[in-house]
């Protein structure tokens, strides 16, 4: 488990006695939480309220006959669910169906024990049926959509899976949008996004674990991965990170993320977040362990390589040759969105000889009149672009227009007119603004954005020196990054030839014949039969 | 993380030791476009040419669009060195003179005959020089080549090395030098380089006003010249155009050149022309009797481009003769440019670096007074021209209208 060493909470070192004390003590206020279901029904209906509270969304519908007089055989039971939470029209069935059933067979059943076993074998009319015999075990249940059947002078709990309630349906994905390819995005219904998943892998090696992570939420998270494909050593150091988080509250997968990430001190994201069911399928399909969490509709996928950031789903669905010119055009984009206004900065501040004469020229008349030094006027328009590109995200949509006259005026015709910068520092800023958003992955967008900066002020201090010395720098710094024990540069560094071939081009369909290595345990992703390529094949018979 | 914090803070106190103490912003440079050296009494006159961007590029901002105002601005500055002379410029100009985009650079024969030494030392020794500058001379004042105006070029300094690469490239009579080549020619061997002329041809008060580009033709322009020879770093002796062809020739310049010749040898007038494409010199030394014999390899290829002349051009023995006649013609050339650079007693061609390469021995022997074995060398020019092309036509037009003649 050396490869793990860089994460805090793994291995169990002096770090982790804090963490152990809080989970003992997690563990105590469960343990004075938890209570058997009494014999009784009237006294866990009463519990149940405790516990709960006067809340108007709880559910408890008391139906049968109750043990009175001569009758000794209580036939008395509740429903107990949360509103909205269930699908009404299937508990009214339900209801409706138990009604009619029990008024037949009521005067056969004798005992509770029996009247439990009549409901729970032939009444219930509902698919997913468990047993519980813990109260906070029904509790939890309830919360997530399920109807507890609590029956007098019984033990046990029934729990029908009757979730339901208001949720969005499967829409195309916002954020991640294709030409050609599959235009369903995950929801943030959990049971949604993995029966997605499964639907586009059919096989019976794919495994989903499930998790509850935060004290007071319980969001339920799911781990997907496919057996045997997935490296088993990855697959135990997700489930162990996920376990070690003490937390109140998960709303998104980015709570996780954070927690589980190898390195805390760094721009450049260590895992890869997708709103498409069919980008997560391929990771699993090539080896990486999916988290998905309940109530985000962006999954986690992990390990990732700093390359896979510029793969987009639709690379696979396009042909090769022009996803590979694609790829390159990302890459390209990637350096400059990270390095154009400091070039710009360094060449004209310091390297004036390296321009040709008649741009030098041209640079020299337009900087005329300009007030500011290069590194205040490129500071000046970045920031305005960024103001401007988080007013865009968080404004009512209504005034969007409004917003994006202004920006354009003020980014481009009006500060050029006033003399506040010059025209050529707005091409610099506004193409370095496209080209960040030609990265796919935002977060890998982002760290672009942020050492950005960090280059400006390099090369407004140390010139092109100071520009590649910062290189040099995150250069170091990414090879010196893992992913769950997966070296971030690989396989470039170290090289792997081998599983260069959806790096900077992507290789046709009929060549990737085997998995990235690094991050499976099981590298062949095609059978070799014969030749490998099926028009081949055709031509020769 | 204690780590990070000490390496940002080791970062962040470099970067206030180094203060961008060379940091210079685009609006506080005067780009120098071309420079000259002239003489006054023992004082260095150095002459820019700087250029005024706001007049050239149609700029947006404050700074208007160009048009009325001139694109360069040319002035002086006088002192005992040549840095001294810079130095004092900045008593005279608002921006920091910026070397590093100079196209041209003139100097006065003046200054030549006293020697380029100190010019060149200058461009080796300091980063914002370059050694890539054009190099011309000029007799009379250097400084009055900048003041002029070039058409079709905004900024004259640029105007002059375009036309010297288009005349290296198109006629190669005057190939153009630039200061690593000149360098590297006087202090090779032969201890000899060329430098081609720059004229100022018309009206001397006309060209240095605007209004000049007002006009359709030019009354003064510039115009490249004779070639101006070096022994040494000191000025040696003018060679003429024609000259200048045959030492392009033997010193392996010529990249491409139209060469007139005539059709027969009896002819009188030159009546067709030749378009040199390739050619390379090979020139071999060697020893007859303790004396050097240069055998001078010339081949060329190329085309023809222009004929007045009554030949069957589809008959191979034909082209065969008129291949003949333009190596009677190349030879001639060659042969003027010896008796020219003979009688000047400067190796222009690099004769001494082929001697010196394959007889190291006798070298060190005549290395000490090579002018003199220099000008008894026999020359043995070999040269070879194919003619690959005829043209489209084949006949002459004189040949299918004029049957009576010849």
């Amino acid at each position: 488990m050396d490869i793990f060493k860089n994460h805090p909470t793994s291995g169990s070192s002096a770090s982790n006695d804090s963490n152990n004390t809080d989970r003992k003590q997690g563990d105590a206020s469960k343990e004075s939480q938890t209570q058997p279901i009494s014999m009784n029904l009237q006294t866990n209906l009463d519990m149940i309220h405790t516990r709960l509270g006067d809340s108007p969304d709880i559910v408890i519908r008391i139906m049968g006959d109750a043990a009175t007089g001569m009758n000794r055989n209580s036939r008395q039971f509740a429903l107990v669910y949360v509103d909205g939470l269930v699908d009404c029209a299937s508990v009214n069935e339900m209801i409706a169906e138990i009604s009619k059933q029990t008024e037949r067979e009521m005067f056969k059943l004798q005992s509770g024990d029996s009247f439990y076993q009549f409901l729970k074998n032939h009444a219930l009319a509902a698919g997913g049926v468990t047993e519980s015999d813990q109260m906070d075990k029904v509790i939890h249940s309830i919360f997530n959509g399920n109807v507890a059947v609590l029956v007098d002078g019984n033990t046990k709990s029934l729990l029908a899976d009757m979730a339901g309630g208001n949720l969005r349906s499967v829409e195309e994905p916002s954020s991640q949008t294709v030409i050609r390819g599959p235009k369903d995005g995950f929801t943030e219904c959990l049971r949604t996004n993995t029966s997605l998943i499964r639907r586009k892998i059919k096989s019976p090696d794919l495994r989903i674990d499930a998790k509850v992570v935060g004290k007071k939420t319980q969001t339920n998270v799911a781990v997907v991965y496919l057996k045997g494909v997935a490296k088993e050593d990855i697959v135990q150091e997700v489930h162990r990170r996920i376990d070690a988080i003490h937390i109140d509250g998960i709303l998104e997968g980015a709570y996780i993320e954070e927690y589980i990430q190898d390195a805390k001190m760094t721009v450049f994201p260590t895992m890869i977040n997708t709103e498409r069911p069919d980008a997560a399928s391929a990771g699993i399909l090539e080896g990486q362990v999916v988290i998905i969490v309940d109530g985000s509709p962006f999954v986690l996928l992990t390990p990732v390589t700093f390359f896979k950031f510029f793969q987009s789903s639709e690379d696979y669905y396009q042909r090769y040759d022009i996803s590979t010119f694609l790829r390159l055009i990302r890459y390209i984009s990637f350096f400059v969105s990270m390095l154009l206004p400091s070039l710009y900065i360094a060449i004209t501040t310091f390297h004036q000889e390296m321009l040709p004469t008649t741009l030098l020229i041209g640079l020299a008349a337009q900087r005329d009149g300009v007030p500011f030094p290069a590194l205040l006027e490129a500071l000046l328009m970045e920031i305005t672009f960024e103001v401007l590109r988080e007013a865009g995200v968080r404004m009512p949509r209504v005034i969007g227009p409004a917003i994006s006259i202004v920006g354009a005026l003020v980014l481009g015709q009006a500060a050029v007119q006033a003399g506040l910068v010059s025209g050529a520092m707005v091409i610099v800023v506004s193409f370095t603004a496209i080209a960040n958003f030609v990265i796919p992955a935002i977060n890998m967008a982002i760290a672009a954005r942020l050492t950005r900066f960090m280059l400006m002020l390099l090369g407004a201090t140390l010139g092109l020196f100071g520009i590649i010395s910062g290189l040099m720098f995150l250069l170091i710094h990414m090879a010196s990054l893992r992913s769950f024990g997966v070296p971030y540069l690989v396989p470039v560094a170290p090289l792997k030839y081998r599983n260069l071939k959806d790096i900077f081009i992507r290789a046709p369909w009929w060549k990737m014949n085997t998995r990235p290595e690094t991050v499976t345990d099981n590298n062949v992703r095609q059978e070799h039969t014969g030749q490998s390529n099926p028009s081949d094949q055709q031509s020769n018979s | 993380m204690r780590i990070i914090i000490r390496l940002v803070a080791l970062f962040l106190g470099c970067s206030l030791l180094s203060g961008c103490w060379n940091r210079i912003e685009l609006n506080e440079l005067s780009i120098v476009s071309a420079s000259s050296f002239d003489f006054n009494g023992d004082k260095w006159v150095n002459s820019y040419q700087v250029i005024i961007p706001s007049a050239i590029s149609s700029g947006t901002g404050l700074a208007g669009g160009g048009g009325s105002q001139s694109p360069v601005t040319v002035f002086s500055s006088e002192g005992r060195t040549i840095r001294e002379a810079v130095g004092k410029s900045s008593m005279e100009t608002p921006r920091q003179l910026f070397f590093a985009h100079n196209s041209a650079l003139i100097i006065s024969e003046e200054v030549a005959r006293h020697g380029i030494n100190q010019i060149l030392d200058l461009h080796y020794r300091n980063t914002d020089a370059r050694e890539t500058v054009n190099v011309l001379i000029t007799q009379g004042n250097a400084r009055s080549i900048l003041e002029r105006l070039v058409h079709t070029e905004k900024i004259p300094g640029q105007g002059i090395r375009e036309i010297i690469n288009n005349e290296t490239k198109n006629t190669s009579i005057v190939p153009g030098v630039m200061m690593f080549e000149l360098a590297m020619a006087i202090t090779s061997d032969a201890k000899g380089g060329v430098i081609p002329e720059i004229v100022f041809a018309g009206d001397n008060e006309d060209g240095r006003s605007l209004d000049v580009l007002k006009k359709t033709y030019e009354q003064a322009k510039l115009r490249i010249g004779r070639l101006a020879v070096m022994r040494g770093d000191k000025f040696a002796g003018w060679l003429t155009r024609e000259e200048g062809l045959g030492v392009s020739f033997i010193a392996n310049k010529v990249r491409a050149c139209n060469l007139a010749f005539r059709c027969k040898p009896q002819d009188k007038k030159y009546n067709m022309t030749f378009r040199i494409q390739k050619s390379a010199t090979k020139l071999k030394p060697m020893m007859r009797k303790g004396k050097i014999a240069m055998d001078i390899d010339i081949k060329a290829t190329g085309y023809l481009l222009e004929s007045s002349c009554k030949v069957d051009l589809t008959q191979p023995s034909a082209v065969k003769q008129l291949e003949q006649q333009v190596q009677e013609e190349v030879k001639k050339m060659v042969n003027q440019s010896w008796v020219a650079a003979r009688r000047l007693k400067v190796d222009v061609f690099g004769f001494a670096d082929a001697v010196h390469r394959k007889y190291p021995r006798e070298w060190a022997k005549m290395k000490n007074n090579w002018e003199e074995t220099f000008s008894h060398i026999q020359i043995e020019p070999h040269i070879k021209i194919s003619m690959d092309r005829v043209g489209l036509t084949s006949k002459t037009f004189k040949s299918t209208n004029s049957d009576d003649e010849s």
